[in-house]
């Protein structure tokens, strides 16, 4: 009953985005209103049916029908209800699901949006989503078809990876990268939308940037979520891996960022329009890699699932994106030709294009080392890896040169400069950053990298603080606003300027935790029998007994620790080893106490089969690991400021007296479309 | 990110033929230590995915751990072992690859195209700077943006007149940062 | 972007889609092995029945050495064909010989009573001969020809086919050599 039900959504929401991409495309191309109308609203139906499908698909999982496939595949009586729940993309077809939901949502989300909104571009930009729709969609209804029916239904099934069954985190870092991937399918159908239509002047972009901004948060949310995910659950002491699967989720990222900044040029000064549109369009791309990459299992990962023909049918519809995309540039390259004048060699717009050097430069790095080890097999027939130690390598020094323009740029003037304004801006932020490198040697740190981080880190929050202080300063004196009201209204008046530096000082934190925890990261691995202490940094953790538990889905043995930090005592910690019946190996659970200075990591790696006298342990001490968390926690709050509307007013009768006369002079009466604040508030929520 | 990781495979590096000599003599144990922790992030642990040997808690990953403290106290140098790992596990066990053959690509590729991509740019931006700057674009562009001086409104309360404005005194840094906003503003 | 010349942009990914296409084609389960074709590694380990083996008592033999556990799986899978193997291959010329990964000689023997099969099982304590033969998990074969050289290498359970198809082609050089 659930699987017919479940399939006949799946099959509903494909006919909707059919019903998108003919109607958007024929009604946009042929000036239709009723058929893009009628696109329009396809996307509700579609959002309707994937809901149905999600539900119905949750249904089945929490009430334990083998009868549906993909019950029977990831479910399990055992299973504790919140994992049952979650294990909806705790496999492939089941992640598709709720890949294709929250495309849906999003489709439905623009329609509404702009519902009065642009009836040349609207009917484009739907048709986009309804091309990406019918993708993943028609995985549903064909090949991952999770709502397959099982004859007969089996009595039990064997419980979600248990990798992904250990921890709570599963249930929301895969959801905050999902939001994230999926939310960048909508600046690309903007960017499509654009270049159907033909009109490609900026208003697109401006729409186009407020979603990319709001994936884009979800997609750092995201990264960072899965850093603490794999410091809590991988239990090997660190937060990054290099992983391909971690590496699929950042290169949209370096991208997306990218565009964040080069789209300010383009706005500003109408030049990179091309670039742009291929930033997007790259990002977008990259998400599919990304996907691809998961689904396909055709590197080894963690995350890989490994299943035969979605790969092909995936790296089809990359093949077809890149293609189409790079078609419609090409058709349309005679009005994307901007004349481009740059008036001083020193500006921001300088640093911007120099930024998103760096920042592609990092994306070919990060793919190229990705995918290198399918080079060398292609060529040569020779497996090889790609680990670590070669991205900390060749990844540090480029996010140290772009952690040094988040300190220049922003304090650029966009067109030109001078010497004296040069020095006057940017006196405080060199002697912040120099006290900071001598703190830094006075604490006793030699290595060069963590080093040059904690200049430039000291660097950009000056930068940072004098941009702040600039504006409170004005606006008190503008306003007469006290400097706390003051604060407040940089952030809530220009929150896009105001928003974006929170979320460089979000980065800089999590710079500052990576330099940290880097430099004074200490580990030991020891042997404790029963009553013994070790003593490690200002730690003490003695060692009391090893148990054993059983549990309906595994079988748990921990230790039990009692640690100390100087003369306070901390509790008890019980770090454990996971035996799944369905895995050979055991999965350890470690157990952190976590501080804003620094934590304490127990990996129980070994133990006393027999009596339980002795356990082996591994005991990190790790500093400032906390900062990263609350780093990511900034970029997110600074990404909301940036796109959350504010109420504008009507203009002034006049501008300040000084600037008449600088060339500056308001043109009368033209009115500013407003973006629609209520939808964008609701979308970020 | 964990820039001091890739440090200490430089200087591990470069540090090697000191490490050779000093192992002709009796090394202390935590020297051994050391180096058996250093090669151990270096080498990829076969049985997990994406792991080193110091970082898995799998039996075998722990077994090669062993292996690299017994040949270095039997005075075997960093290099020789890893020369043994690969003579068994091939090149798939460094996590690093060796930069010397095809290797080489991916570690000359990156610093190429960074080049390259330099160079374009800055012709670019000399094709930018000098080509002259287009009048009629600049006033549109004055013009976009004032009209967005909308922005002006946020900045200063609706009442703000400019007779109000004019008996404030405003610094040099205060227009700049007006100025600054109305372009920022859209 | 001027003249026709621009339209080849858009083919520009393919080299791109081509590898990764090509990336389809291959099990990242199978690696190559760098010892092949090599002399086997030495050893010297006592057996399960309290005797010791070295690699030198090998000589002359087509050697099955066969990395297994009773943890493991995918090694009750591939067990018939190895009990087939010691059936069908005369005593003194294809020897199979077990060396026992990460367990503990009182399983492996409740594992071998279980499901039958005379042959031989080293035990490998702390998996150095494992290791020496760059062996990544279980179950994981090598085939050792009469000069004890590593002829080939198997990851992953066997089959019948698979054993045959190697031994005869063992065989077949051994032959070729000896005429």
């Amino acid at each position: 009953m659930l699987s017919t039900l479940g399939y006949a959504s799946v099959i509903a929401a494909l006919l909707g985005a059919v019903i998108m991409t003919a109607g958007g495309l024929v009604g946009g191309f042929k000036d239709k209103p009723v058929l893009a109308d009628a696109a329009r609203r396809a996307t509700y139906f579609s959002f309707a049916a994937m809901t149905a499908a999600m539900v119905v698909m949750e249904v089945a999982l929490l009430s334990h029908d083998f009868s549906v496939d993909y019950v029977a595949r990831v479910g399990s009586r055992e299973t504790p209800a919140y994992y049952t729940a979650i294990s909806l993309w705790s496999s492939l077809d089941g992640s598709i699901l709720f890949w294709g939901w929250i495309l849906s949502a999003y489709s439905a989300l623009v329609a509404l949006v702009r519902r009065r909104s642009d009836v040349r571009l609207t009917p484009f930009v739907i048709a986009s989503l309804g091309i990406v729709g019918l993708f993943f969609y028609g995985l549903l209804v064909g090949p991952a078809n999770p709502f397959g029916l099982v004859v007969p239904a089996p009595e039990n099934g064997p419980g979600p990876n248990p990798l992904l069954q250990n921890h709570m985190l599963m249930g929301l870092h895969p959801p905050l990268l999902y939001l994230g991937f999926v939310g960048l399918a909508v600046p690309f159908a903007f960017a499509i939308g654009a270049l159907l239509s033909g009109n490609l002047e900026a208003t697109w972009l401006r729409d186009a940037r407020r979603w990319m901004v709001a994936a884009w948060a979800f997609l750092s949310l995201g990264i960072v979520g899965g850093a603490w995910w794999s410091y809590e659950v991988l239990g090997w002491g660190g937060y990054w891996a290099w992983d391909p699967v971690e590496n699929a989720s950042f290169l949209p990222w370096l991208t997306a960022t990218a565009f964040l900044h080069s789209v300010m040029v383009q706005e500003r000064r109408g030049m990179l329009k091309t670039w742009n549109l291929s930033l997007i369009i790259g990002t977008f791309v990259l998400t599919l890699f990304g996907t691809f990459l998961t689904r396909s299992g055709i590197l080894d990962s963690v995350h890989a699932f490994t299943e035969g023909v979605i790969g092909p049918l995936f790296l089809g519809f990359i093949a077809l994106i890149t293609f189409g995309s790079l078609v419609l540039i090409v058709w349309r390259s005679d009005r994307l030709h901007a004349p481009g004048t740059l008036d001083g060699v020193v500006s921001r717009e300088s640093a911007f294009i120099l930024n998103n050097l760096i920042f592609v430069a990092l994306t070919f790095t990060v793919l190229l080392g990705t995918v290198f080890p399918l080079v060398v097999e292609f060529l040569r027939n020779e497996r090889i890896s790609v680990g670590p130690p070669y991205f900390d390598m060749v990844f540090t020094p480029l996010a140290l040169l772009l952690l040094f323009l988040m300190g220049v740029g922003p304090a650029l003037p966009w067109r030109r400069t001078t010497p004296e304004k040069l020095r006057r801006t940017f006196t405080v932020p060199v002697i912040l950053g120099i006290a900071v490198l001598l703190l830094a040697l006075a604490l006793g740190v030699r290595r060069v990298y963590p080093l040059v981080t904690f200049a430039f880190a000291g660097f950009v929050l000056g930068t940072i603080g004098e941009e702040f202080r600039k504006g409170v300063s004005a606006r008190r004196r503008i306003a007469g606003r006290a400097p706390v009201l003051a604060f407040l209204d940089l952030l809530t008046r220009n929150g896009r300027r105001y928003g974006g530096y929170v979320v460089h000082t979000g980065i800089v934190v999590i710079a500052a935790g990576l330099a940290i925890s880097g430099s004074w990261k200490t580990e030991r691995e020891v042997t404790l029998r029963r009553g013994e202490q070790l003593e490690m940094d200002e730690y003490t953790v003695q060692f009391d007994e090893v148990w054993g538990r059983e549990e309906p889905q595994r079988f748990v043995v921990g230790a039990t620790f009692q640690v100390w930090r100087g003369e306070r005592y901390l509790g008890e910690k019980q770090p454990r080893m996971n035996y799944y019946p369905t895995s050979q190996q055991p999965i350890a659970t470690p157990a952190v106490f976590t501080s804003v200075s620094k934590d304490l990591y127990l990996t129980l790696m070994a133990f006393d089969n027999d009596g339980g006298e002795h356990a082996t342990v591994r005991v990190i001490v790790n500093p400032a690991v906390a900062w990263l968390w609350i780093g990511g926690l900034i970029v997110g709050i600074g990404a909301l400021i940036a796109i959350w509307p504010h109420r504008r007013r009507a203009p002034p009768p006049a501008l300040s007296a000084d600037l008449v006369g600088s060339g500056l002079e308001p043109e009368p009466a033209q009115p500013v479309p407003e973006p629609e604040p209520a939808a964008v508030a609701a979308h970020e929520e | 990110m964990r820039a001091a990781l890739g440090l200490i495979c430089l200087l591990a590096f470069a540090a090697r033929p000191a490490v050779a000599g000093a192992a002709q003599e009796a090394l202390s144990a935590a020297e051994i230590d050391q180096m058996t922790a250093e090669l151990a992030a270096q080498l990829r642990c076969p049985v997990c995915r994406n792991q080193s040997v110091l970082e898995s808690s799998s039996g075998l990953a722990r077994e090669m751990q062993s292996v690299i403290r017994d040949r270095l106290s039997a005075g075997e140098t960093p290099d020789e072992v890893k020369a043994y790992f690969v003579s068994r596990y091939g090149d798939w066990i460094l996590l690093r690859p060796e930069p010397k053959g095809i290797n080489l690509v991916v570690y000359l590729l990156p610093a190429a195209a960074l080049l390259a991509g330099a160079g374009l740019l800055v012709r670019q931006i000399r094709r930018w700077a000098s080509s002259e700057t287009d009048l009629e674009a600049t006033v549109a562009e004055t013009q976009t943006a004032v009209s967005q001086a909308t922005a002006e409104a946020n900045v200063a309360p609706a009442s703000q007149t400019e007779a109000d404005l004019s008996r404030k005194a405003l610094s040099e840094e205060d227009e700049e940062w007006i100025r600054e906003q109305i372009g920022s503003l859209r | 972007m001027k003249g026709a010349g621009r339209w080849l942009i858009p083919i520009l990914p393919v080299p791109v889609i081509g590898l990764l296409a090509f990336g389809l084609t291959r099990d990242v389960q199978v690696l190559p092995s760098a010892i092949v074709g090599e002399p086997a590694p030495d050893f010297h380990l006592a057996t399960m029945s309290g005797d010791s083996l070295a690699l030198e008592d090998l000589a002359g033999e087509i050697v099955i050495l066969n990395f297994w556990a009773s943890w493991c799986i995918p090694c009750r899978q591939e067990h018939p064909a190895l009990v087939r193997a010691t059936e069908t291959y005369d005593p003194g010329k294809v020897r199979v010989l077990g060396v026992l990964y990460q367990d503990e000689p009182s399983k492996a023997k409740r594992f071998m009573d279980r499901f039958g099969g005379e042959w031989e099982t080293v035990l490998d304590p702390g998996t150095r001969t494992a290791i020496d033969f760059g062996v990544y998990g279980v179950p994981e074969t090598f085939f050792l020809n009469a000069d004890g050289q590593i002829a080939y290498k198997h990851i992953g359970p066997l089959n019948w086919g698979i054993i045959e198809a190697k031994v005869d082609s063992i065989l077949a050089v051994e032959g070729a050599t000896a005429s």
